[in-house]
């Protein structure tokens, strides 16, 4: 519309004149029509016209240029104009959107009979944040702030109860506060440089300079308390839940970003002050802060909004700490946060309001279960977009926060920031949980439904499209395709049509009736997905492992057992797809987001069944804060060496940072305390896709950071002796669980310690931790399915329950001693092959400590894997016999691999001669000995297995036959040795129990951490007193503490 | 063609010097407590006459584990006395064949579905975990003084002087593993015939006991030859005199360890076991380990 | 002896399990020093088993009481052939001080072949070796698929009666 009518730019003036007529005429043409629909109508027919011209203000905008409206022909400095950059055009295109939606949301929200006033209110603060947002003039960006505060005054106590009107009045005079403080501050800096436009002040700014901090300290103030600013967000706990949810949405998306806007401009003014960098380090700690508090605060909520309230602000620390770097990244960075948050955050509030209208109430645990539905469908694309998790936008927004923080301001804000994160997932995810809880249904209203789903479609859409994300927070300039490489994430050729394949079958499955089929071409894709990458090298091997593992699981599990069978099994393949694109790429950037993406699925296999939906978040919870270490890897290698490419590893800093994080999430100790939520208390398929395929990709992650790049001798060493205590430790563990998954659990972190400690070793060990890692995916995931078969049979894994029963189908009891027998490492299974490479590796490398801390741990393995056959050896039962196959073909390899492992050590030294990793095994070499002088004389072994047979055959031979019948002895008792009451087995390992009791208590250590963050969070909540002269206080405390720190 | 010949030789031969071994045993431990005590050849009797007895077995017993028990029992003792005499093969091997043997005990306890067998099974097992400690520690202290991995080159093993008295340590806690892996009281809760009813093998007899018996004879045997290769035979023995040094060595090793142990204390508890087991042994594996650290560290 | 009997002769090992059925215990005092230095029962190779399934000798004493019957007739069963049953002491052969009473199921020869008696109350370690002693031909003979028809008796001083 650029020369429509010769107006040109002034066209955007619309953006004002729209709402403000709409406000105008809902009550007029009320007062002559008396229906109060045409009230909505007519607030619709403004806001959408408004959003028309916003989306072609943003276009031209995006285009490069800057709008320049000139109010009443007066010219500035003299004159208002608008200067509509990147900053207004977005934030105006938000609020129009936004409150489009808000206001069909609210025909199905609010009472009827309040609509005339409601959405005249409404057009109202849309109008007054419209225009700080655009607006290039001090005071009348106060005049729309002060317009948008009273409409939103207003509209906070909408329903008119004690509690809301008390909230709108703390609203209310907090808010006189900040605009009295802002107008203030606009005086100051008028006396002093006689004009009152934003950009001419910061051509004069720098005559008075105590002058001017003063001003600029009452204005960040000021317009921190609209912005949700620690401590003067204490305003927001209270308003944000009053409002109905669709006033909710608008200020927590939209009203507070234009406090943040206005700081914005507050900084534009600074830009070339001399004490610039103070305020921007003043920024980035009250963002940490700000941050910090608001998680902790919202930690302990029992109100859903009141937590979504503390979260905004919470969100509002990010972009501001993001925006204190005032790079160019940091500034698209918050301006990317600021568009995906504004959106995540209305979509939340939106569709918690749909759940709190059906259940009529906010208390969480009364929502428990109503989440089985659309409205719960869009709360969750909203939470997982904000807890940055792929495929939604929130990721690349917070990793561009992370890599912008990073680059400026070192390593120490971002461990914050991602602490704070840490706490946002774990109560989202707690929500979550609850939501999808079993419980009974909800009405859902049409309106209600209609702009929930149209902004999560929003949402989804923009996840899938990050080039638009990355035009819109350049401002079109599109430079972040080297910080965001987003056009790699796309998987390309045959491998494009495996993954769709994958995906196709995952669709299948959640087919009734279907599932089979489903399941079925998932291995097959999943076969053909494993073949695509076999140009790879050390990739291929990884994936071969981890489809070994994957077909296992899902073969057994299509003789299913409960009701949510087809979503585990859909999630399972859409997993191993995300699993497959971590191993097919060379940039970490692209593996970093399929990572976080296996991990999302792996929290909603956790959701399938709700009794396992707690265990899910405390292992998702710890795995993200594992993840996190891991993403600080990554930014500090982009940082570091500009570029994601994994050969840049040789990073040492950043290397580090990725095997210490794979190292944790392989279980090593003290962090292995994950193997409880994770293995223990999940449904044995998904606890065998995540030990037997997941594990593997942590280990490969570790391989290349290790082999890369040399890490430092100590570091080595000890994580090296680490992995040994975890051998020991978890081996322990294992032997005193009192449940058939806790000793698979611990089973799974021990041997994966193997692996780790080979592979940080090097020499023989690394091809005895290869090896290994092969039989692990192989025997750990054949007892997994053997775990599953008696659930299917017996409903129960305890040990206790067992006790007495037990029995599965000989054939399966027979392939599970084999497995077994390779999990003690007992000749000449592969089990033990790997282990005697090991040990070699680590006797040549001088690790004796290690060496007896592994042989023990081997000890101990055979300890517990007893326990787990003793439990299986009751009668025979029917059931679960499709095990049989995928556990005779684990039994075949790994006898075979037993006795002959040399044509995988041929591939595998194909595979690791990239790395420069020697693998020193050729056929010579085991028989004549490898360089520490021990030999595998698997021939010799072989014959003297075989000579040892036969003498056993020609004694047996040389005697009489034996004859069966009649009882066990039992001395002269009467009882009757039934299975339940053989006392031996409830005593089984007593002595053991008490000699190690120390360990399993220390291992709660977690709780205790959790239990210290929980009072922490209380603590720091209690300053929300509900009294609001101390909130008044807090803010004057604040201007205080600025003014003092801008003086220094 | 010759390496297979010896080992069927050997093969004949060596389980009937171990039953021989076990017969002097008795012997011994007869006369030190003033009996006269069986021939030493009451061992080969023994065998045969239980080769001569027709077998019952309960019901309900799961046949292939007894005799996959069996089997591993009878190859982990096997194959170690034919390694250990031959010199040939890797010392982890070794102790992993050995730690195969006890797993088939473990099999074969697990075959019945008898209180004794059970509770024999589970002490057996915390028995063995126990004592497997000091073994690992002994196997790895003499691997890293020494330098040797096989068999082979322990052997022929040419060690500094100053480095014997290192080897001390491993030799004490071979003497600790001993008693408990060969299954003599005071250590033999497994098969405590008086309080469980021998444990494991309660309802086995026959033929089937015969290779039991066997197995441990033979177990004992090349127990006794390990630690005398690895410690006790002067280096450059070869030819006849090996083989008359080895057996000499070996019954005077039986007596001290085997005789004396047996006649001088009766059948501790299993929990006192697994306490002693796994405080004094692992104290002095440690103390070894940090000692031949040190000595790494001083450049020896 | 022999070669043959040193080497070959499955007579020489004999392994004993001991059934106590609602003996008194003073034929158990006496079984006891069988096996101590003064009377060493181990040179002639017999063993002490805890299980009947080792057994190729059973000594049963006591009069087989109401309550022991059910016990002693499954371990009996339980007993490996070829094997030799014998009745120690006086209640083994005819109830001793207890015939006649209701709790008794008469003495052992109602419920189960007894191959050889040893008389006396209790009976001397040396009868009860002698027992042992000649139950190795009775073994033998068994073995040869020969079974011998009547008894024998063993006085309580070690004399075989009716030889």
């Amino acid at each position: 519309m650029m020369g429509f009518l010769g107006l040109g730019d002034q066209w955007a003036s619309l953006l004002i004149v729209f709402p403000l007529l709409g406000a105008f005429l809902i009550p007029f043409v009320y007062a002559f029509v008396k229906n109060k629909k045409v009230s909505a109508w007519i607030a619709i027919l403004t806001t959408g016209a408004g959003l028309i011209v916003a989306i072609d203000t943003l276009m031209k905008v995006l285009g490069g240029h800057t709008i320049e409206v000139i109010m009443g022909g007066y010219i500035p400095p003299m004159g208002i104009n608008w200067r509509i950059d990147i900053w207004g055009a977005l934030l105006t295109t938000l609020i129009y959107f936004i409150g489009f939606l808000a206001t069909i949301y609210s025909m199905g929200y609010v009472k009827e009979d309040k609509w005339v006033q409601y959405f005249a209110t409404m057009q109202v603060m849309i109008a007054g944040a419209v225009g700080v947002a655009m607006t290039g003039d001090l005071f009348n960006m106060f005049v729309f702030l002060e317009v948008a505060s009273i409409a939103a005054y207003i509209l906070v106590s909408t329903e008119a109860e004690a509690s809301t009107l008390e909230a709108s009045f703390k609203y209310l005079v907090l808010g006189s506060m900040a605009t009295s403080f802002i107008l203030l501050g606009i005086a100051i800096l008028y006396g002093a440089y006689h004009t009152l436009n934003i950009y001419d002040i910061a051509s004069k700014i720098g005559a008075h300079p105590m002058l001017d901090i003063t001003a600029i300290a009452l204005l960040l103030v000021g317009l921190g308390v609209e912005g949700a600013m620690f401590p003067l967000n204490s305003w927001l706990p209270d308003a944000h839940p009053s409002a109905p949810s669709p006033i909710s949405a608008m200020l927590s998306g939209t009203l507070i970003k234009i406090g943040l806007v206005g700081i914005v401009r507050v900084l534009i003014i600074v830009k070339n002050t001399p004490y610039f960098d103070r305020i921007l380090l003043i920024l980035l700690v009250w963002g940490i802060l700000t941050s910090l508090w608001g998680e902790l605060s919202a930690l302990r909520q029992k109100d859903v909004k009141r937590m979504l309230a503390h979260s905004s602000s919470a969100q509002m620390g990010y972009i501001v700490a993001a925006l204190s770097t005032f790079t160019p990244i940091g500034i698209a960075a918050a301006l990317m946060h600021m568009l995906v948050h504004a959106l995540s955050k209305a979509l939340l509030f939106m569709s918690t309001g749909s759940l709190i209208e059906g259940r009529h109430t906010r208390d969480i645990e009364g929502l428990k279960g109503s989440g089985r539905n659309l409205s719960g469908a869009m709360y969750a694309v909203g939470a997982l977009s904000l807890m940055g998790l792929p495929p939604l936008p929130g990721f690349f927004s917070k990793f561009l926060i992370l890599v912008s923080v990073y680059q400026k301001w070192g390593l120490t804000p971002v461990i914050f920031i991602l602490l704070a994160a840490a706490v946002e997932i774990f109560y989202y995810l707690r929500l979550t949980a609850v939501l999808f809880d079993v419980g009974e249904k909800i009405k859902e209203n049409g309106y209600i439904l209609l702009s929930a789903l149209l902004l999560g479609i929003t949402v989804v859409v923009l996840g899938f499209m990050p080039h638009v994300l990355e035009h819109i927070a350049t401002a079109g300039k599109d430079t972040l395709s080297s910080v965001l490489p987003y056009a790699s994430l796309m998987p390309s050729g045959s491998f494009l049509i495996a993954l769709g394949l994958l995906l196709g079958s995952a669709v299948i499955c959640l087919i009734p009736g279907l599932r089979v089929v489903g399941i079925l071409l998932g291995i097959g894709a999943g076969g053909y997905g494993v073949y695509t990458m076999l140009g790879a090298t050390v990739p291929a091997v990884v994936s071969v492992l981890a489809y070994l593992a994957v077909f296992g699981v899902a073969f057994v599990h299509m003789q299913g057992d409960g009701k949510a069978d087809g979503v585990k099994d859909a999630l399972l393949f859409v997993a191993f797809a995300s699993l497959l694109a971590v191993l097919n790429t060379s940039s970490m950037f692209v593996l970093l987001y399929f990572w976080e993406l296996m991990s999302v699925m792996a929290f909603f296999m956790f959701l399938t069944e709700s009794r396992r939906a707690m265990s899910g978040v405390y292992y998702s919870t710890m795995m993200t804060v594992l993840s996190y270490i891991f993403m600080v890897g990554i930014v500090a290698l982009y940082v570091g060496t500009g570029s994601y490419a994994m050969s840049s590893l040789s990073y040492v800093f950043a290397a580090a940072l990725v095997g210490v994080a794979m190292a944790l999430k392989l279980g090593m100790f003290p962090l292995h305390v994950w193997a409880e939520y994770g293995y223990k208390e999940a449904h044995p398929v998904v606890a065998g896709y995540l030990s037997g395929a997941v594990s593997k990709v942590a280990f490969f992650l570790l391989f290349i950071a290790a082999a890369y790049a040399t890490l430092p001798a100590k570091l080595n060493y000890i994580l090296i002796l680490l992995a040994g205590i975890t051998v020991v430790w978890a081996g322990y563990r294992a032997i005193v669980a009192d449940d058939l998954m806790g000793i698979l659990a611990y089973s799974s972190i021990s041997q994966m310690s193997y692996v780790l400690a080979g592979v940080l070793i090097g020499g023989a060990a690394m091809s005895g931790a290869w090896l290994h890692a092969l039989g692990h995916a192989v025997f750990e995931t054949g007892l997994f399915i053997v775990a599953y078969v008696i659930l299917l049979i017996y409903g129960t894994t305890k040990i206790d329950e067992l006790r007495g029963k037990g029995g599965v189908h000989p054939a399966i009891f027979y392939l599970a001693i084999v497995l077994f027998m390779s999990l003690a490492g007992v000749p000449p299974l592969s089990g033990f092959v790997s282990k005697w490479l090991m040990y070699q590796g680590a006797l040549d490398g001088g690790f004796g400590i290690v060496a007896v801390l592994m042989m023990i741990g081997s000890a101990m393995s055979m300890m517990y894997g007893l326990r787990f056959i003793i439990a299986l050896s009751g009668k025979p039962q029917k059931g679960g016999e499709l095990s049989i196959v995928p556990l005779a073909i684990y039994s075949l390899i790994t006898l075979g691999l037993g006795i002959y492992p040399w044509p995988f050590f041929e591939k595998l030294s194909t595979a690791l001669a990239p790395f420069k990793v020697t693998v020193p095994l050729t056929w010579k070499e085991l028989v004549l000995g490898t360089s520490g002088g021990g030999k595998y004389t698997a021939l010799m072994i072989i014959t003297l297995f075989v000579l040892s047979f036969i003498l056993f055959l020609i004694f047996y031979g040389l005697s009489a036959p034996a004859e069966r019948k009649g009882k066990v002895f039992r001395g002269g008792t009467f009882y009757e040795p039934t299975d339940e009451n053989l006392p031996a087995l409830s005593d089984m390992l007593w002595p053991m129990g008490h000699v190690g009791q120390y360990i399993s208590y220390f291992d709660t250590w977690h709780q205790g951490v959790a239990f210290l963050t929980q009072t922490v969070a209380d603590v720091l909540r209690g300053v929300y007193t509900g009294y609001l002269p101390d909130y008044a206080l807090y803010v004057s405390i604040t201007l205080a503490v600025v003014l003092k720190l801008a003086h220094i | 063609m010759n390496i297979y010949i010896t080992y069927i030789v050997l093969g004949l031969l060596l389980p009937l010097v171990a039953l021989l071994y076990d017969g002097i045993e008795r012997k011994m431990t007869a006369r030190i407590q003033g009996r006269v005590g069986p021939p030493i050849t009451q061992s080969w009797l023994d065998f045969v006459k239980l080769l001569t007895k027709k077998v019952k077995l309960p019901e309900d017993t799961n046949m292939l584990m007894l005799f996959s028990g069996l089997v591993l029992m009878f190859a982990g003792a096997f194959i170690p006395l034919i390694m250990v005499f031959m010199r040939k093969g890797d010392l982890i091997l070794l102790m992993y064949l050995m730690v195969g043997g006890t797993l088939g005990i473990l099999l074969t306890g697990l075959a019945f579905r008898s209180p004794y067998s059970r509770v024999g099974v589970s002490r057996e097992m915390q028995m063995a975990f126990a004592y497997e400690i000091s073994f690992i520690f002994a196997i790895v202290i003499t691997i890293m003084v020494t330098g040797c991995r096989t068999l082979e080159a322990c052997s022929a093993s040419s060690i500094p002087l100053i480095k014997w008295p290192l080897l001390l340590i491993p030799f004490i806690l071979f003497l600790f593993v001993a008693p408990a892996k060969v299954g003599v009281v005071p250590v033999d809760i497994g098969e405590a015939e008086s309080e469980i009813a021998e444990g494991p093998f309660v309802e086995i007899g026959g033929r089937y006991l015969a290779i039991a018996k066997l197995s441990k004879s033979m177990k004992m045997l090349a127990l006794m030859q390990l630690i005398t290769l690895l410690y006790l035979l002067p280096a450059g023995v070869t030819g006849v005199w090996y083989w008359i040094a080895s057996f000499v060595i070996d019954g005077v090793l039986v007596f001290f360890t085997i005789s004396v142990v047996r006649n001088a204390a009766s059948r501790i508890k299993i929990d006192q076991a697994v306490k002693f087991y796994a405080t004094v042994p692992l104290a002095i594996g440690i103390i070894g380990l940090v000692i031949v650290y040190l000595m790494r560290g001083w450049g020896m | 002896m022999s070669l043959w009997s040193l080497l070959f002769d499955p007579e020489n090992s004999i392994w004993v399990y001991r059934i106590n059925a609602g003996s008194c215990n003073g034929c158990e005092i006496e079984i006891t020093p069988l096996f101590t230095p003064r009377y060493d029962a181990e040179r002639f190779g017999i063993k002490w088993v805890g299980t009947p399934r080792h057994a190729d000798v059973v000594l049963v004493t006591g009069p087989v009481t109401a309550v022991a019957k059910e016990s002693v007739m499954e371990v009996l069963s339980q007993v490996p052939d070829p094997h030799v049953v014998i009745a120690v002491g006086s209640c083994g052969v005819s109830g001793g001080v207890f015939r006649g009473s209701y709790a008794l199921e008469g003495p052992l020869d109602n419920l189960y072949p007894v191959d050889l008696y040893v008389l006396g109350c209790p009976p001397k370690p040396e009868g009860i070796l002698t027992a042992l002693l000649e139950a190795k031909k009775i073994l033998k003979a068994k073995r040869k698929g020969q079974y011998q028809e009547k008894p024998l008796v063993v006085d309580p001083a070690g004399m075989v009666m009716g030889r």
